[in-house]
């Protein structure tokens, strides 16, 4: 029975290598792309069409009108966030706080989405 | 009588065979539910580390190919984006199997040549995803978890291939034990 439990043992060196290496190369890739660095702007957008780009440096609470009503955007403390929004799901909301680069606050109910954007844009799955 | 030219022999029977067991293997992969998509333990590889292990590695890359093929054709995602993601991924497995089957035995067992099979194929689906499907950075924040998963799921399927390797049935090996032109 116990013998049974000690798969451990067909473990061979080689084997022992490559997991070491996988988890190397795991523990490179949070160190590349978890630390991403903090965004400079944010961008709201309506639909397609860009409404603005806002430092994530001055305090601020943006009205948007979408689709189906008005979304309170909130810049605080180098962050941003969708405050109010009047969709059924409230996914945008419960979403909280974002700075990153590259990070995203999307409401598709109403047609409302927010972007961190560091010095210049990046293309990324919506608009590219 | 017009004869059959096309001679189906043995190894024709073991790949078809060992095909069907692969692509039963990646429906119920398909429908497993996992709490982030695209986390799969791919327990088709089981088959095709089985297959080159026990035969050769030719025999591994038609049935790793035909799995992809028959797979998305039954899932309904042949030619689309799904399709080419399972595509590369097998593509790059079956590269860093080529590199690594011939390493000696003792050295490394099949639970190494798991967890770098796995692991190319996850590598090989993100280099597709962030050139063709989603050209976004953001992208690349999933990779440590998805080459975790690997990781996990590779050690796991290797013990799996084995102890299939090791498993008689009645005294036999569950399959034939060689395969011939």
């Amino acid at each position: 029975m116990i013998r049974k439990l000690l798969f451990i043992r067909k473990f061979k060196t080689g084997d022992w290598l490559i997991i070491t290496l996988t988890s190397f190369l795991i523990v490179l890739s949070m160190f590349m792309w978890w630390d991403l660095p903090d965004g400079k702007y944010i961008e709201i957008e309506k639909g397609q069409s860009t409404l603005g780009t806002y430092s994530i440096n001055q305090d601020r609470i943006i009205l948007v009108d979408g689709q189906i009503g008005q979304s309170q955007i909130e810049i605080k403390n180098g962050k941003a966030r969708i405050k109010k929004s009047p969709c059924r799901k409230q996914y945008c909301v419960h979403q909280g706080w974002v700075n990153k680069k590259n990070q995203m606050v999307v409401c598709l109910p109403n047609y409302v989405s927010l972007f961190i954007i560091g010095d210049k844009k990046n293309y990324d799955s919506i608009n590219y | 009588m017009t004869q059959s030219i096309i001679k189906i022999s043995k190894s024709d029977h073991m790949i078809a065979k060992l095909s069907a067991i692969a692509v039963a293997l990646a429906i119920i992969d398909f429908f497993i539910p996992s709490p982030i998509p695209g986390v799969k333990p791919g327990i088709a590889n089981i088959i095709i580390l089985f297959t080159i292990y026990k035969y050769n590695f030719i025999t591994g890359v038609w049935v790793s190919l035909l799995r992809v093929l028959v797979a998305s054709m039954i899932l309904g995602t042949f030619l689309g984006p799904t399709f080419f993601l399972s595509l590369m991924g097998a593509v790059m497995s079956l590269l860093s199997m080529y590199f690594l089957k011939d390493i000696n035995k003792a050295f490394m067992s099949v639970i190494g040549l798991s967890v770098v099979s796995s692991s190319a194929h996850v590598l090989g689906q993100f280099l597709v995803v962030r050139l063709w499907i989603i050209p976004h950075d953001g992208i690349l924040y999933l990779l440590p978890l998805f080459l975790l998963s690997s990781l996990i799921f590779g050690v796991v399927n290797g013990l799996i291939v084995e102890n299939l390797l090791a498993r008689k049935l009645n005294g036999q090996s569950f399959f034939n034990d060689k395969i011939d032109g």
